[in-house]
């Protein structure tokens, strides 16, 4: 950040309101008067008393364990001689044989946004450690990331905990993406990877953000494409990779640390699991390609895109019995990013099913067993540049940004039908909604238009 | 809040004050007061009230604010033994300042915090405005409110309020700026 006059930081230049608080709050200045201070007792002799009350201690700590380690039964161990330590068994509790409490039932949630300030902010250099050529981005005096001219900010990603928040920054004119991580905790930026020249060009969505592993904030995976196939990077340094196609796609198992992918490393996109450094294979269809797969939230299930023949359908895999089934098949219209519910019983998915053209998609919701009749939730929505949608904890709400016209904002949408609640938000043109549930409440990132380039936005959203 | 007063003091004096001020060898003053040295103590008291204040003052109300500040100090007297590390003298004072103040704030009822203590000279008419610009200041966030203290209050610089809370420039400086928009936002929902 350049160096500029600044009133409120060091007295350069000059802030009229900041003058007056001065001069106001001024009044509460007192001249410093110090205590009148008692002569400091010498360091030995608290050595001294420190030593007489650890004897002390020690002795009262020796008559406890020894109280101990005769038991409630009176039984003595033999702990101090040397010999094997009993340890008892601890009695099971009793069957309980009260009914479990039943859930409170909540009242339609609605949804207030709170000030960003106090949840992102930069105050440190962005960078990358390796490269310190300039980046696409820049944090004003409020502390707000927005990338330069001529790049684009996109997918911020929240992480489980939501102590941190990914991004990418595509750089226009010469095809290069930046993969971010803005610590907001620590309040600093740090990059992760830049490639130059992506081979499959900045249209392709598949160019994925980075994944984030629900167990271990500190793990995840991103996808990188060079000059060859898309691979994925784990944050441990393993890279998978395959000369015969692209490995894109990572969703980590809330569950679990595994994740799901799709490979085309036999010609056709089919999904694969990564666990613990091996590789299964889940499907084995030629004839179209899997994509876009997401665990639920209890690790047994992945909801996928199967693509090919002029549609695309949204499937669901059993992961403990590795058999899928069709969710949603609908002639001559896409089906894509299908979404989990927190409980693991619907999902969502766009779909252009019905609408005005092949380019617009509603937001529609189904339930996770074969047979279910989906519902039109609402839309049109923006699709996002990678992943998916992400739900309010209680299952209520689905982000997304409407791209109707008259409705350009980010909404909950909700889930019984009802209808799409705008959120309120001081910024323009807000896409890419995520949420992210939190110790502190609901967190949500989004990216707004600022200027001709976009910056990273990240609000608490607080239930009434 | 009222109309913009006219400063009555001289700027030019003020931000060159401001700018000339000198880093304050803290780790050393440490050393020699936990030998007993009260003058190096009362040298640390010099720098570090202004800092201490603001954290009891945003905290707690103003007619009390002295006599917690004392007892911060003497406290720090007595346990300064127990500091390891006499950089850190800052942030291990303030950390003493929020927990004298939580202990205190326990005892009395914290519905009225920003009452102006009498024995301050102020002039009627500023009495009501200054009780409502501490109210705000108050009710800020005390990541905002203390720092946006020391600046408003104890006429501290941005880079030497990060010397003495150990929070870094760039913290200090985004948190005055943010502070600053909350509180005016403040002020001018009052005005309204």
């Amino acid at each position: 950040m350049a160096e500029r006059e600044d009133y409120l930081w060091d007295g350069t230049g000059s802030d009229p309101e900041v003058e007056r608080l001065e001069e106001l709050f001024g009044e509460l200045r007192v001249a410093a008067v110090p205590p009148a201070l008692p002569a400091r007792r010498p360091r030995g002799v608290w050595i001294a008393a420190a030593a007489v009350l650890i004897v002390g201690l020690t002795a009262v700590g020796l008559e406890v364990r020894d109280q101990r380690d005769r038991g409630a039964d009176g039984s003595e161990t033999a702990a101090r001689d040397g010999a094997p330590i009993t340890v008892t068994q601890e009695k099971a509790a009793a069957p309980r044989t009260d009914p479990p409490p039943a859930r409170e039932a909540k009242a339609p949630s609605r949804v207030a946004v709170a000030p960003a300030e106090d949840v992102l902010f930069v105050a440190g250099p962005i960078a990358f450690d390796d490269d310190p050529s300039p980046t696409g981005l820049s944090y004003d005096e409020q502390g707000v990331i927005y990338s330069a001219p001529g790049t684009r900010l996109q997918s911020p990603r929240l992480s489980a905990d939501g102590a941190r928040v990914s991004f990418e920054v595509h750089h226009l004119a010469n095809r290069r993406v930046e993969l971010w991580v803005a610590d907001l905790v620590e309040t600093n930026v740090v990059g992760l990877t830049r490639k130059a020249d992506i081979g499959q060009g900045l249209s392709d969505t598949r160019n994925e953000a980075l994944a984030w592993d629900h167990k271990r904030p500190s793990r995840h995976a991103w996808v990188v494409s060079g000059p060859g196939h898309p691979a994925i990077h784990l944050s441990s340094g393993e890279v998978i990779a395959t000369p015969g196609g692209a490995n894109k796609d990572p969703s980590w198992d809330p569950s679990s640390s595994r994740f799901v992918f799709s490979s085309g490393r036999t010609g056709n996109g089919d999904l694969y699991l990564w666990d613990d450094g091996t590789q299964l294979q889940l499907t084995y269809d030629n004839r179209k390609t899997e994509l876009y797969p997401r665990f639920t939230p209890d690790g047994e299930t992945v909801v996928y895109v199967r693509a090919g023949g002029g549609s695309s359908d949204i499937m669901m895999m059993d992961v403990l019995r590795f058999t899928s089934l069709p969710l949603v098949e609908w002639e001559d219209a896409d089906c894509s990013r299908p979404s989990p519910s927190p409980d693991s019983q619907e999902a969502v998915f766009v779909s252009n099913q019905g609408t005005a053209s092949a380019q617009d998609f509603d937001l529609w919701l189904t339930d996770l067993r074969p047979g279910a009749e989906p519902r039109r939730l609402g839309g049109p929505v923006h699709v996002p540049a990678a992943g998916g949608f992400t739900w309010t904890p209680d299952g209520k709400h689905v982000a997304a940004a409407m791209a109707d016209p008259s409705t350009d904002c980010i909404a909950l949408i909700a889930t019984d039908g009802s209808g799409a609640e705008c959120l309120e938000l001081d910024t323009e043109i807000n896409r890419e909604p995520h949420l992210s549930p939190t110790q502190d409440g609901l967190l949500l990132a989004w990216t707004s238009l600022r200027g001709s380039a976009r910056q990273l936005n990240i609000a608490r959203l607080e239930f009434d | 809040m009222g109309p913009v007063h006219a400063l009555d003091y001289d700027r030019s004096v003020k931000k060159q004050s401001l700018l000339q001020r000198r880093r304050i060898p803290t780790a050393a003053l440490v050393k020699a007061a936990r030998k007993g040295d009260k003058g190096a103590f009362i040298r640390l008291h010099e720098a570090y009230c202004g800092a201490v204040r603001s954290v009891v003052l945003v905290r707690s109300n103003p007619a009390d604010t002295e006599d917690l500040v004392q007892d911060v100090f003497l406290a720090a007297w007595e346990r300064l033994g127990s500091l390891r590390d006499p950089e850190v003298f800052g942030p291990w004072i303030l950390t003493i300042a929020r927990n004298r103040i939580a202990d205190h704030v326990r005892t009395r009822r914290p519905a009225t915090l920003a009452l102006v203590p009498g024995d301050l000279k102020v002039a009627p008419s500023r009495r009501a405005e200054l009780q409502e610009a501490l109210r705000a200041l108050q009710s800020l966030a005390p990541n905002y409110a203390e720092p946006l203290a020391m600046r408003l209050i104890e006429d501290m610089t941005g880079p030497e309020i990060a010397e003495r809370t150990g929070l870094t420039p760039g913290s200090v400086r985004v948190t005055l700026h943010r502070g600053m928009k909350q509180l005016r936002k403040l002020l001018e929902a009052d005005d309204g």
